[in-house]
Parts: structure tokens; C-alpha cells; sequence
């Protein structure tokens, strides 16, 4: 326990000290950052490479109006929700069998496309190099794919968690392409599509090596093969 | 030559107000003894708290959950500007009736409780259908007697909470100029039905929202300046990561990055007026910003990976991700993408440093390190390199830091506790904070602006 009675004694001068500041006037002013300007117009669905930056900032969302002090009689101010719920809310209902029901849309086209998955390719730690198995296996792969020229070939990159977030999403992506330009090199002519997942859809959660090991991986996904 | 509170006075005043309030606490601290303790904590740089009471109030309302008064207290504890005193130990009561009685205050400002608050909650219209909740909150003067000020608030009573939360930014403010952060929102992303969406929750944990619905992957939300929008990476289109904005008032979104390749790590500039981010369109991935009106200006140009730009607070100079070196490692440029140099070095910081995230006051540059044993943590290093240290100790990996708008805390994500949660913590290492506990993967906090 502190000192009481000295204590806050200090305090007292301080908090008194900063009171006059308050009251000073300096201080009182809007320190919180209020902009106004007008909006851009939406242009929902359109692609902002395509046109279309950052909005200018816009009015200020319920509950984050600048602060306006203690008054003697101080002004009602209403406190409401600042998001608007009814957009989100609508779709929440929906939200399951939505899902549910494109993933069973995804997984019938799959079928219907004679989606056929690939050897998976694993990797060292940290590294998108091709390890000796990995070319081996590659190798295999591409008698499939020479002999299915017309099929698409996809390529995920995945990472283990020892990976920060976003930085694994650029290594995952380099480890499908090393992927790609091995394949290439070795002279398949199959349109290839990839895309990297960094270390948002592991095969496995454990936090040993032999988990980790099993998420540093590409996976290849052809369709339309036979 | 300054206390926490001359610094303070410096930078909310104009030059000459402040030099003379900082002579003055200079010069009032110079004379009694325990004045020099004062000035030895304050060449420290640590902050000698407000002490401050709360009288219980009086709910009529009832709210359901965490008292209005225990919230009150947290968000004062959290600002780390005050030092909450109970009133039971001075042998005044804590629970009033109408309102505190003169003779309590009068005791507990002899005790050095200068300032002290009371509530009140009730409904405005006790025989409406619908209950609006009215909340008055009275700030006292412990030293001179009487009321310093009131404050008025009226809502459903589900904004309650939100209502003591703008009390307490309104004490903080009060007594110190600041905004508070006890009305920021934290934004992050939780997993749900085997997809990983974005939430919303008050920056003490309550009130989760969810905002996307895509069932793919949303990830890394960035907060406009006000408040109002976020940008995140979207997987909704499948083969390519893309930036998107939502509009969190219309529910509106839109896209704004979807070059071919990932588009991802979105940082809103200090001004709201571009958006710096990563894209691997030119083959690997590079920094480019865009403004206003939709044009790209590329600010790197190295065969290595450039990614994760963090704005400093004057927006004049950027912090990034680059393994330029070999290594992951911190590097920063100007915001025009000039004067590249690197702020962590391998040797001296480890090998492998990422994920930079700048302070709103400038003074430090949070990022994800890893330690001994290739886990990741969070580290704090000067911008001028001058100082570098682990903030977070303890067991799992921890990521995705994001400081509070007073630059006082930093939320992160960490498997400390077994799945990935959010915490936060203040950015000296004390006051760890548990804030979601939902059974899901939790991760990628981001804080907004009070």
C-alpha cells in the first residue's frame, strides 16, 4: 500500500496543475481528428485496378464524434450503434447453407471437371528450393500432364506456422512457382494457374516438426484431365 | 527538463503556455523533498497517474453483465493516466443514493482524491415499451468541493457500456488533453465454419461483430483514419488475393487492388488519402500506394520480396518487410519510396524480422521476431535503431501487432493459451490482457482511432 497520507498529496498538485491546464483553454479544444469531405461515389463490384481508390474520409461513425467535455448542464449526446447492422444481418441467416451449399457446387464441378490431384511437393523450412525428392516427384507429374496437354494445372503454395502471416503468403506463393517453372522447364504445355495460401489452410495443427513439415508443401490440382 | 504532464502540456499547447506550465511544474517539484522523487521518475519517463475514485452508480437499469462502475474502472486502469482508488478503505462509502454526499467528497479529497466520479443510469420514460437508457456522469473536486462538470448520454440500453466508455475518454481528455482509446474498436479476423472472416469488438473484448460473410479468407484489416472503412485481403475471388474495401456504415464494399498475383498487407495512410500495400504483379512482390483517385505509384523496385509497409504517424516515411538481404528484416524509406535502409540487421536482431507495425506517437516500430527456437514473438525496436527489445515473454507464438491510438498498448495474437487469441498488452511489457476466449482461431487485431 502506498503512502496515503503524503501520497497523494502530490497528486493533488499534479492533478491541480493539469486541471489549470485544462481550464487553460489550450487544451480544451477537439483534439480528436474531425474531416469532413464528400464521399466517392460506390462503384460496388468494380475493380479498383480498374479505377477507384482509397475514399476520401468520409463522416464520422456514430460514437466517435470528438469529445465535448464536462459542462454544468451538459447537452444530451446519443449513443448508438455505429455499424450498420442490416446489410451483414441479412446475410448472416443465409450464411451456413450458403456456404454449404457452394462448397457441394464446388466439389460436383470437381467431379464433373475430372479434377485429379498430383503428388504433393514438400519443402525444407524457410527455403522454396526443390529438394532432390521434390524434382523426382515433379518428374512423375509430368508424364501425367504431357499426357493430358489440355488439361489446367493448379498450383497452391502452403507454409508452416513458424512463418509470419503475411510474409508466408509471399513464400507460399514463391514455392508454387518454383513448382511452375520446374514443370515448365521440363517442357509441359498445360495452362497453370497458382496461388498461394501461406499458412491459412495447414493439413495439420500440431506444433511439431513432423506437422510442420507436412504443411511446407505445394499441391497440384489438375482438371479436365483424363 | 519535463514531467509526464509538462511533456504533455508541450504538446497540447502552443509553445509558450507550455514552456511556462513546464517551468511551473518544474519549479513547484524543485522545493519540498518529495519533489525529487517526482523529477527522478519524470527524467524516467514514467507517468505519475491521476488518482481518482468512482462511487458505486446507480443502475437503475440493472445491466445485465459487468457493473457500469467496473467498466468505468477498467477503462481509467487501462488509459494508464489514472490510479483508481476504492473508497471502502478510507472508510467512505462507496454506494450512494442520490448522489454523493458533500461530506465524502470533501474527506476523499483530504486523502488526495482530487477527482471522483458518479453515475447515474436510468430509463428516461419508465412506462415506455422500448427502454432508452439515459446515463448521467458527474465529475467532482475533491479539493475546492462541488460538481467540476456533467455528462449526458442516451441510447438502447445495449450502449451502455459504450456510453461509460466515452465517459472515461471524456475523464482522460479532461484531465490530460488526450483522446482516450476507451472507444476504439478492435478489428480482426476469426475462423467460422472452416472459413476465417472479420470481426468487430470494443478494445476491451466485448461486443464481438461479425462484418464479412464470404466463407473464403479475409484477412489483415486496416482501419481508415476515420473509423469508418476497412481494407483487407479477400480470397472471395479464389485465384487471386485482392484488396477490398468495406464501408462499415453503408455495409458497402468494394474492390480496390486485384492486379493478377497476391494484393496483399493494406495500410491506410495517416490522412485516409492512400493505401500502401504489396502486390506480386511484377513477378515478386513489390510496394506500391494508391491514392485517391485510383492511380498507383510503385515506391520499391528489388528482386527480393518488399511487403508490409507501416506508415509513420507524419506519414512521411515507411517502414517494410525485405528479404533483400537474405533475410527477412525491417527496413525503412521515405514515403516516396526514397532513402531505402535497413533498421534490423541479422547479426545484431535475429534472422527473421517482419511484420512491422509504427506507433501513433512515433517513438517505436512494434514487428514479429523470433526467438532461439524459430518461434515467432513481438519486438520493439527504436525507429533510429537505438533501442531494441522482446516485449512479450512467456510460451507459444505470438503475431500481427497493432498499437492503440495513445501508443500505449499493443494487440497481438498468440497460442499463449493454447488456440490463437487476442491480447494486449502495454508497450512496456506490463498489463497482459486476455480479450477473446471464443473457442476459435483468433488473429490479426488491428486498432482504430478512439
Amino acid at each position: 500500500m502506498m503512502d496515503r497520507k503524503q501520497g497523494p498529496m502530490y497528486f493533488m498538485i499534479l492533478a491541480g496543475l493539469v486541471g489549470v491546464l485544462a481550464m487553460g483553454g489550450c487544451a480544451k479544444k477537439n483534439v480528436m481528428a474531425t474531416t469532413s469531405g464528400t464521399e466517392t461515389a460506390q462503384d460496388e463490384g468494380g475493380a479498383g485496378a480498374r479505377g477507384g481508390g482509397p475514399g476520401a474520409l468520409g463522416k464520422v461513425p456514430p460514437g466517435s464524434e470528438p469529445l465535448k467535455g464536462f459542462a454544468k448542464t451538459p447537452q444530451e449526446e446519443p449513443v448508438k450503434e455505429s455499424l450498420k447492422p442490416a446489410q451483414p444481418m441479412a446475410v448472416a441467416k443465409a450464411d451456413q447453407q450458403e456456404i454449404e451449399a457452394r462448397r457441394a457446387q464446388e466439389a460436383a464441378k470437381a467431379r464433373e471437371a475430372g479434377k485429379r490431384e498430383l503428388r504433393d511437393i514438400y519443402f525444407a523450412f524457410d527455403k522454396w528450393a526443390l529438394s532432390s525428392e521434390g524434382k523426382k516427384n515433379l518428374v512423375e507429374s509430368k508424364e501425367y500432364l504431357q499426357q493430358n496437354a489440355n488439361a489446367k494445372l493448379f498450383i497452391e503454395g502452403h507454409c508452416d506456422e513458424r512463418g509470419s502471416r503475411e510474409y508466408n503468403l509471399v513464400l507460399g506463393e514463391r514455392r508454387a512457382k518454383e513448382v511452375r517453372r520446374y514443370l515448365m522447364d521440363l517442357g509441359i504445355k498445360n495452362k497453370v494457374t497458382i496461388n498461394s495460401y501461406g499458412k491459412e489452410r495447414p493439413v495439420c495443427h500440431e506444433q511439431d516438426e513432423s506437422c510442420y513439415s507436412r504443411n511446407r508443401r505445394a499441391h497440384l490440382v489438375v482438371e479436365g484431365g483424363k | 527538463m519535463k514531467t509526464a504532464f509538462g511533456a504533455s502540456a508541450v504538446r497540447h499547447c502552443g509553445g509558450g503556455r507550455g514552456l511556462l506550465v513546464a517551468l511551473l511544474v518544474v519549479g513547484i517539484f524543485v522545493a519540498p523533498s518529495r519533489a525529487v522523487e517526482v523529477f527522478i521518475d519524470a527524467t524516467r519517463g514514467e507517468i505519475k497517474k491521476i488518482p481518482i475514485a468512482v462511487y458505486t452508480f446507480n443502475d437503475v437499469l440493472q445491466t445485465a453483465g459487468q457493473s457500469p462502475t467496473e467498466v468505468l474502472k477498467a477503462d481509467l486502469r487501462r488509459s494508464l493516466l489514472f490510479d483508481v482508488f476504492e473508497l471502502e478503505p478510507l472508510g467512505i462509502k462507496a454506494v450512494v443514493n442520490s448522489k454523493p454526499p458533500e461530506e465524502s467528497i470533501r474527506r476523499a479529497g483530504e486523502a488526495g482524491l482530487a477527482a471522483q466520479v458518479w453515475g447515474l443510469i436510468k430509463p428516461r420514460d419508465p412506462k415506455a415499451k422500448v427502454v432508452e437508457a439515459v446515463m448521467e456522469g458527474t465529475l467532482y473536486d475533491g479539493m475546492r468541493g462541488g460538481e467540476v462538470g456533467r455528462k449526458l448520454y442516451a441510447g438502447p440500453p445495449q450502449m451502455i457500456r459504450a456510453m461509460v466508455h466515452r465517459l472515461a475518454d471524456e475523464l482522460v481528455f479532461h484531465y490530460t488533453g488526450e483522446p482516450g482509446i476507451a472507444r476504439s474498436r478492435i478489428a480482426y479476423v476469426s475462423e467460422k465454419n472452416g472459413a476465417k472472416e472479420l470481426f468487430l469488438m470494443d478494445y476491451d473484448g466485448y461486443h464481438p461483430v461479425q462484418v464479412t460473410y464470404d466463407g473464403s479468407l479475409s484477412l489483415a484489416p486496416s482501419w481508415s483514419p476515420d473509423k469508418r472503412r476497412l481494407a483487407f485481403v479477400s480470397f472471395r475471388e479464389g485465384d487471386e488475393a485482392q484488396i477490398h474495401e468495406l464501408d462499415l456504415m453503408t455495409g458497402r464494399r468494394r474492390t480496390l487492388v486485384a492486379f493478377p498475383g497476391l494484393n496483399i498487407t493494406p495500410e491506410w495512410s495517416p490522412t485516409g488519402e492512400e493505401l500502401a500495400f504489396a502486390t506480386t504483379k511484377d513477378g515478386n512482390s513489390e510496394i506500391y500506394k494508391i491514392d485517391r483517385d485510383g492511380k498507383f505509384v510503385r515506391l520499391t523496385d528489388h528482386r527480393a520480396a518488399d511487403l508490409a509497409p507501416a506508415w509513420s504517424p507524419t506519414g512521411r516515411e515507411i517502414a517494410f518487410t525485405s528479404d533483400r538481404g537474405g533475410s527477412p528484416q525491417i527496413y525503412l524509406m521515405s514515403a516516396d519510396g526514397t532513402n531505402v535502409r535497413p533498421l534490423t540487421y541479422e547479426d545484431r536482431h535475429g534472422r527473421y524480422n517482419t511484420a512491422p507495425a509504427w506507433s501513433p506517437k512515433g517513438n517505436w516500430i512494434a514487428y514479429v521476431c523470433r526467438d532461439e527456437r524459430s518461434v515467432l514473438k513481438i519486438c520493439l525496436i527504436r525507429p533510429d535503431g537505438q533501442q531494441w527489445r522482446r516485449l512479450t515473454a512467456g510460451d507459444g507464438s505470438y503475431e500481427s501487432p497493432s498499437w492503440s491510438a495513445d501508443g500505449r498498448h499493443v494487440a497481438f495474437s498468440s497460442t499463449r493459451d493454447g488456440k490463437r487469441d487476442i491480447y494486449i498488452i502495454n508497450a512496456d511489457g506490463t498489463g497482459l490482457e486476455r480479450l477473446t476466449a471464443n473457442g476459435s482461431f483468433n488473429d490479426d487485431p488491428t486498432w482504430s482511432v478512439p
